[in-house]
């Protein structure tokens, strides 16, 4: 009785413990599945930053993982055909496993204005941000677009979209006069109409009830209204206009515009008017710095970001509404690869009628607009010009209606006071400048934007110096060695791409299925035979060796150095300060689906077996055969075979003729090898040595000749180049 | 004479008395030893019914949360942040990239089943071959705490909100969940889980 009630007992402890154990057993499973997901995580998020870095982004390997808590991870990377990275990390911890899969694309320039060297602010400029894909600027700053109702008479304008509505304020538009512009007291809206710039409209100055109001609201342009008071009549200086006007209830009343009304949409005012308030972007790889005269406060409205060992100086002249943190990392900013076009002649055009670059490729050596011309490039374009020029009174029209227009300037782009530049669109992809210049002379800079615009697009001059006029409105960005930007300029940061940190943009994220090698269950150190106290640490397995560093730094004692080669060679503990850092990872690549496989030869291409020359060289005699195998240079396989059996062509003509086919087919090798064909030893020789590297058997049997195949000479000859 | 009498009165046995109150004492033992037992067996089985459950609540939040983090995020319903929150989530998750373009599932749906009390996944849903999945089947009509008034009753900031509740507020999905089953003896265990997730699948055109 007392065994069965012991027994009894005994039986269901072990059934309780098992139950508990299996229960604390799936416990520590998901546990464990939960940290391996985190650690995969972990592999990905130390992946990130390297892949701009221009790193590998490899760490560790399935065979030498690396440790990170008490787990196991490795990331494997691969470079997919459209340049994106995919990043597959895999975490191992206790019986738990996770892979994750990452896309990223690589390289994304979010730098808004940026220098490469130190930026100098020492004027007030406006500068904010806007998302394209969220509206117009105008929208954003809370400001309308005015209808222009072409019935009334005095204003037709061909620009329309240009003319801006400033909510309870004034009407502007800037750009070149293509219509006429007729002032007509009558009619209420034209009751003041204040118009600078150059100009022929044959109005008369008198008309302006308040100049000093013009001026002071348009600031840096009353030298152009100054113009305006000579004899407009007789007036025939450039085509441009800027025309202010306000609603007909305000005219003549109040010398400046009103204020917004509180609580309106508007966005904040700065000295040089409405803002969208946020978003702007100021950067560079070293300081950024604010040396405004006393009393002058520049207003940012966004961010500046000096490079990692940089700074912000000069705060208290300055109002920053964003970040001021350096950057993770050197901004690397790769040199402008020039399309191969032909390039025409150096041409001034000085013509009423514009001239035209139409879609497509083309190059121009110098072009040069002269005062009253015009210059249009239609898109879809990709243009090469060494040199243009746009004198003033000249306009640029860029029509990215049909397709995006991309300009390549090697040279000068001087865009000078008094000249236009039109966008016809809004959105800023739709135009690049990309200048290779790398001259060096920042008074003198090979890019001058000092033309009235309002440009969208981006200005990227990696190598070279760029002024920003006071009248460039620009609508994107501008990259450039050195940035001047002039009192006045009105810098807009297209900011729909991100923050402006330069972060790779993720395609995509998945959980993919756990490597074979890593699916059985056990603890992962053993699995993978890793020993914990010598795996390395994450931070450490990142896969130097297949990136190529380009390195100028200061060492420890002060002097500057360069390094070019593998990084994981590189002793970083003798640097003292990094002046310019550059990778370029070799990364695999994504092999397309219809590649053969990488341990099978690609497929070698069917043998063309030329009508009629089979016959041919069956029925020819002896010296027609040989003038026509010379003539016919290089013969196929089949061809080939058809003339050595003829046995017609000697020593001599079979050299020539198997020399002038090489190189020749394995097949026809081998054949060539067995010495079966009217080659001599040093024929032969040569043959082999111009086909060299030899496959293995050929090779093995010129080894292990005795001077019968070929000369000893012509041997050793071979044995060296294979 | 005494003595011998004495030693047959000691071989005796126990008296009566003895006996009685033998009995009662082994009885008051026997009873109190089945209560403990009991109360530990109760207590245990109340324990692992609450690990368990705890256990299958992590699990199905796993699963949820690893569906929003493969979302894309543009195939979510639109932000619904507190009070408001909802138990019926649509959703494409990434299958990989073709082309430089990244490759969507067809429709997948989480959701709460009110009158079943399931928490369910299913693919293709509303259509002719939609297939579902019973993630659980022991989900509260509300959360924790929570009874249909109008009012936020557990304090979370939420209103009236489901024993599965998805809180979007841009690209990030709090996630609660609650599970309630009956042990032996007729009680109820209640455990609740939540969680907040990133989706990770932002650029949808690739």
């Amino acid at each position: 009785m007392a065994m069965i009630v012991v027994t009894v007992v005994a039986m269901l402890g072990a059934g309780y413990l098992q139950v508990t154990s299996a229960l604390a057993r799936r416990q520590f499973n998901a546990i464990d599945n939960q940290l391996a997901f985190y650690l995969a995580e972990a592999g990905l998020a130390e992946s990130f930053q390297p892949v701009r870095m221009g790193r590998s982004v490899q760490i560790g390997s399935e065979t030498d993982p690396a440790m990170f808590g008490q787990g196991l991870l490795w990331v494997d990377v691969l470079e997919l055909a459209d340049g994106n990275v995919r990043l597959d990390s895999t975490g191992l911890v206790g019986s738990g496993r996770a892979t994750l899969s990452f896309v990223l694309e690589p390289v994304e320039f979010d730098l808004g204005f940026f220098g490469d060297e130190d930026l100098i602010v020492d004027n007030v400029f406006l500068t904010d941000g806007w998302d394209p894909a969220a509206g117009s600027y105008t929208e954003q700053v809370g400001l309308e677009t005015i209808e222009i109702d072409k019935s009334y008479p005095f204003l037709h304008v061909m620009k329309e979209d240009n003319i801006l509505f400033y909510e309870g304020t004034f009407y502007r538009y800037v750009g070149p006069e293509k219509g006429s512009v007729q002032y007509d007291a009558s009619v209420p809206y034209a009751s003041l109409v204040g118009m600078s710039g150059s100009s022929n409209y044959g109005l008369d100055p008198g008309d302006f009830t308040d100049a000093d109001w013009k001026e002071d609201y348009v600031p840096g342009r009353s030298d152009a209204w100054a113009l305006a008071g000579n004899d407009d009549d007789d007036y025939e200086g450039p085509l441009v206009c800027e025309i202010d006007f306000v609603r007909a209830y305000f005219a003549g009343l109040d010398a400046n515009p009103p204020p917004a009304e509180e609580g309106g949409d508007s966005g904040p005012e700065s000295e040089l008017g409405v803002t969208t308030g946020q978003g702007a972007l100021l950067g560079s790889n070293g300081d950024v710095h604010f040396t405004l005269p006393t009393g002058e406060v520049a207003e940012i409205w966004g961010d500046v970001r000096p490079g990692p060992d940089g700074s912000v100086t000069g705060l208290d002249s300055v109002t920053i509404d964003g970040a001021t943190g350096s950057r993770a990392t050197q901004v690397e900013l790769p040199v402008v690869t020039v399309p191969e076009v032909t390039m025409s002649a150096a041409v001034r055009h000085d013509d009423l009628l514009p001239m035209l670059i139409p879609q497509g490729e083309s190059g121009h050596t110098r072009i040069e607009v002269a005062a009253g011309a015009e210059l249009v490039i239609r898109g879809p374009a990709t243009v090469v010009i060494g040199e243009l020029v746009l004198e003033p009174g000249a306009h640029l029209e860029l029509d990215t209606r049909a397709g995006e227009v991309a300009l390549f300037v090697t040279d000068e782009l001087d865009l000078q006071g008094g000249s236009t530049v039109a966008t016809s669109g809004v959105e800023p992809d739709e135009t690049t400048v990309q200048v290779s210049s790398t001259a060096n002379d920042p008074l003198n800079p090979a890019v001058t934007l000092d033309a009235t615009s309002q440009f969208y697009g981006t200005v990227y001059a990696p190598d070279t110096d760029v002024r920003i006029g006071s009248n460039f409105e620009i609508f994107g960005g501008v990259i450039a060695r050195r940035l001047d930007i002039s009192a006045g300029a009105r810098l807009h940061f297209d900011s729909s791409g991100g923050d402006g940190r330069n972060r790779p943009r993720i395609i995509g994220w998945r959980v993919i299925e756990v490597p074979a090698a890593a699916r059985r269950r056990g603890d992962p150190f053993r699995l993978l035979g890793v020993d914990p106290t010598n795996a390395a640490v994450l931070a450490d397995a990142h896969d130097l060796g297949n990136v190529t560093m380009d390195l100028d730094y200061i060492d420890l004692a002060g002097v500057e150095r360069s390094y070019v080669g593998s990084e994981d060679l590189f002793n970083w503990d003798d640097v003292e300060s990094v002046v310019k850092v550059e990778r370029e990872a070799l990364r695999p690549k994504e092999v397309p689906d219809d590649a053969p496989p990488a341990d099978e030869p690609p497929a070698e291409p069917e043998e063309e077996v030329r009508p009629g020359v089979l016959d041919a060289i069956a029925s020819m005699d002896e010296s027609d055969l040989r003038d026509f195998l010379l003539a016919n240079l290089p013969l196929s396989d089949a061809e080939l075979e058809a003339a050595l059996a003829t046995d017609k062509l000697g020593t001599l003509h079979t050299a020539l003729v198997l020399g002038g086919s090489s190189p020749l087919s394995v097949e026809m090798l081998r054949t060539a090898a067995t010495g079966t064909t009217q080659l001599d030893a040093t024929g032969l020789g040569a043959l082999l040595l111009l086909n060299s590297p030899l496959p293995e058997d050929v090779l093995q049997s010129v080894a292990d000749d005795d001077g019968t195949l070929v000369t000893d000479f012509f041997k050793t000859k071979i044995l060296g180049a294979n | 004479m005494i003595s011998r009498r004495h030693c047959k009165n000691l071989r005796g046995g126990f008296t009566l008395l003895e006996t009685m109150l033998a009995v009662v004492l082994f009885t008051i033992m026997t009873v109190k030893v089945y209560d403990t037992m009991q109360a530990a067996n109760r207590t245990s089985r109340e324990s692992t019914s609450r690990v368990v459950l705890e256990d299958q609540a992590r699990r199905v939040l796993n699963q949820i949360a690893l569906a929003v983090m493969g979302a894309n995020r543009e195939t979510l319903i639109p932000d619904t942040p507190a009070p408001l929150s909802m138990s019926d989530m649509r959703f494409q998750v990434n299958l990989g990239i073709q082309d430089g373009q990244v490759i969507w599932s067809d429709p997948e749906r989480i959701a709460l089943d009110d009158g079943r009390q399931q928490a369910f996944w299913s693919a293709n849903p509303d259509a002719a071959n939609e297939y579902r999945i019973v993630w659980s089947n022991i989900v509260t009509p509300f959360l924790e705490g929570e009874i249909p008034n109008g009012m936020d009753d557990n304090g979370n900031g939420l209103i009236d909100e489901k024993g599965l509740s998805l809180e979007v507020d841009r690209n990030a999905v709090r996630i609660r969940l609650t599970l309630e089953r009956l042990t032996e003896e007729g009680e109820s265990v209640t455990e609740t889980v939540e969680t907040t997730v990133t989706c990770r699948n932002l650029n949808v055109n690739g």
